[in-house]
């Protein structure tokens, strides 16, 4: 299909005023790029056919039931429908999340220098369609040595038939503030979610950030996470990607500033016919910048998972750490994982690790359990929860945790014979 | 328990091959423990020490070819390991498998439990299960807190080995394998190891230790002890046997009998 194609009609034209013409610009762009092919290199390994081939609309402004599969105690929740979201939320503090179509002027003079400027949409076709369509989102502001202590709670639901959703959300984080936001990916089958989410990470200051998507298993799900971290500020996320038919996170994370960090700990977990893609870039800009990606892959039946995981160090960046782990679990003779660690290092001053397996559970292991009376579906299960343990762990809310867990036992490890 | 039930043999192994990669490493090997002994079982290595101990454990790998293996009346060879360790076998490893991601804990209440609901006993709950791991722990001189590690994650060869005894402990198997649980184990872990079977030595239970020194056999004292070699029982007799084997080597296995070591 070709892009303009895929644009429904009126969409472009329903979306945020004050916007208009960094949306144009990323609308040209969108349709210079086109949608990606077999022959797209970042693509090549998640095939986009079955997105291509629907029609999809834009979803219409309506109120949900908050969702009850995560459930974080002592949140902050706000909710979006189809990207459109229900309301404001007082955080306190000063600080505020409020839907970009109802800012303050105050408001939008402290958004409008970072939105839509730090996702890149030349190439980018997913980001530059949600850029050119965003009819509205949420901005996140945290003044200068704010520290949140509630974490943020954000649901976005995708509902109706053939649904389109553009969820944007901006976090801003001044210097030496603090919180922990969440974003709750959910919604009906056969929709199409594409998200962005821009985070500024002021210098000192520290984002524990995560998304957790979980779709309907027949669902589209395409999104996209760009943090900038200036010094010594420190940058958090945790990904859960485990629900949808196709689904592609993208986390890029630029460490602008000296003694800057990011952590990135993941899990994608898939059975049945899901295709779930994480795409990972992290560039050092700055000397002293640490850089951890731990992403971990579980795939049963005829799941695909794909890992990319790129780490640039330019010339003359010096003392930089990056380190970066991949293992995959493939629970049946047809799952399958393509993954492609990507260093790019060109100087000699990186403390640099990357480590990729793919395997199976370990023989020893469930012989070991089974000669303890543990029976030998139960000893799979519990090898299959325990591989995944080190990066729920390291998720930033025992919430996220258990969802993690549950999802597991229910979904994934029920396809084991 | 019938009178004819009690004269029984605990294990009867009778005629038994096994074969590992097609290849015969038990050719032939009859052993009868009856309940409440201990025996010994020594050789040289490749001898098929380890295999019969997994054999007994039914690992997959590890075929019988012939024979039978007869425990507390049931056909040992016809369960799965998981069946055989609820109806009370315990094969304590000689390399303990680390499993990152499952505390201890977590490991040994879903053990004890699965083992519990198969014999009609109520699942522990999480407070009664701490408080029988932590008498089980003081007993093999396992800190408490080794039970919120992973199993077997980063502990030292003795660690994995007292888990091994305290998993015996808390397991409390009819019939028990140790193989080679001895070795690599300074005196002092030796000692607490030896100190963890004996105190789960009864006339109901028994236990088969597979060792290659007399060492251990100086604080776990067996009636009975057996020399494997070339995968059959090359010779049975008491105690006095392992001494003359520590002395003279596999050597002796060329001479006749002494009277000391005749059971």
């Amino acid at each position: 299909m070709k892009a303009q194609d895929f644009v429904p009609e009126g969409a472009f034209d329903a979306g945020l005023d004050w916007l208009s013409d960094r949306r144009t610009e990323a609308l040209a762009q969108f349709h210079a790029a086109g949608l990606p092919t077999r022959r797209t290199e970042d693509w090549k390994y998640t095939p986009i056919r079955a997105l291509t081939k629907q029609r999809f609309v834009p979803g219409a402004r309506m109120t949900a039931a908050p969702s009850r599969s995560l459930t974080i105690e002592g949140a902050l929740v706000a909710q979006a429908v189809n990207g459109l979201p229900s309301g404001a939320l007082d955080l306190g503090q000063g600080a505020f999340l409020a839907p970009l179509s109802s800012l303050t002027d105050a408001q939008k003079a402290l958004v409008t220098p970072h939105l839509a400027t730090l996702a890149e949409t030349e190439a980018q076709p997913f980001a530059a369609l949600n850029t050119a369509l965003v009819q509205d989102g949420f901005a996140l502001h945290l003044p200068k040595g704010v520290q949140l202590d509630p974490p943020v709670l954000i649901e976005w639901v995708t509902a109706g038939v053939d649904a389109m959703a553009m969820p944007r959300l901006i976090i801003i984080a001044e210097p030496n503030s603090a919180a922990t936001i969440i974003e709750h990916f959910t919604g009906e089958a056969a929709t199409l979610t594409n998200a962005v989410t821009e985070v500024v990470v002021g210098q000192g200051a520290q984002i524990d950030h995560a998304t957790l998507q979980a779709e309907d298993l027949a669902a589209f799900h395409i999104g996209r996470v760009q943090a900038d971290v200036a010094r010594d500020g420190r940058f958090s996320h945790g990904s859960l990607n485990l629900g949808a038919r196709l689904a592609r996170r993208e986390i890029r994370v630029t460490l602008s500033g000296r003694g800057s960090e990011t952590q990135i700990h993941g899990l994608f977990a898939g059975h049945g016919d899901q295709h779930l893609d994480q795409h990972i870039h992290v560039e050092h800009r700055a000397d002293h910048a640490t850089s951890n990606q731990r992403f971990r892959g579980i795939l049963a039946d005829k799941a695909r998972g794909v890992f990319t995981g790129r780490v640039v160090v330019p010339k003359g960046v010096r003392n930089s750490t990056a380190e970066q782990q991949n293992p995959n679990l493939l629970l049946s003779e047809t799952a399958h994982v393509d993954t492609r660690p990507q260093l790019e290092i060109y100087n000699n001053d990186v403390i640099a690790s990357h480590g990729a397996t793919v395997g199976r559970l370990d023989a020893d292991a469930i012989f070991y359990l089974e000669s303890r009376g543990i029976p030998e579906d139960q000893a799979r299960k519990l090898l299959t929860a325990a591989f995944a343990t080190d990066v729920l762990d390291a998720q930033p809310n025992d919430a996220l945790t258990a969802f993690g867990r549950e999802w597991l036992q229910t979904h994934v490890v029920g396809a084991i014979g | 328990m019938t009178q004819s039930s009690k004269n029984q043999p605990l294990i009867s192994i009778k005629d038994l091959h096994a074969t590992v990669d097609g290849t015969e490493i038990i050719k032939g090997l009859t052993l009868e423990i009856p309940a409440g002994e201990v025996h010994a079982i020594m050789g040289p290595n490749g001898s098929g020490k380890s295999t019969l101990s997994y054999v007994l454990a039914g690992r997959e790998g590890y075929e019988v070819t012939s024979g039978s293996v007869t425990f507390m009346g049931q056909d040992l060879l016809a369960m799965d390991p998981s069946e055989r360790a609820r109806a009370g076998v315990f094969l304590a490893f000689q390399y303990p498998v680390a499993i990152p991601g499952v505390s201890n804990a977590y490991f040994l209440r879903t053990a004890v439990n699965a083992t519990r609901v198969s014999r009609g006993q109520d699942p522990l709950d999480g407070v009664a299960f701490m408080k029988e791991m932590r008498r089980v722990a003081k007993q093999v001189g396992l800190d408490a807190k080794m039970m919120k590690r992973d199993v077997n994650v980063g502990f030292s060869g003795g660690e994995k080995k007292r888990n091994e005894i305290m998993q015996l402990g808390l397991l409390d198997p009819i019939f028990s394998v140790l193989d080679e649980t001895d070795s690599g184990l300074d005196i002092d872990a030796l000692k607490i190891v030896a100190d963890g079977i004996n105190a789960h030595r009864s006339t109901e239970r028994s236990f088969l230790v597979i060792t290659h020194y007399q060492r251990l056999l100086d604080y776990v004292k067996p009636d009975v002890i057996h020399i494997l070699k070339d995968g059959v029982i090359a010779r049975t007799g008491t105690a006095a046997l392992a001494h003359e084997l520590e002395e003279h080597g596999y050597a002796i296995l060329d001479e006749a009998p002494t009277q000391e070591s005749r059971l």
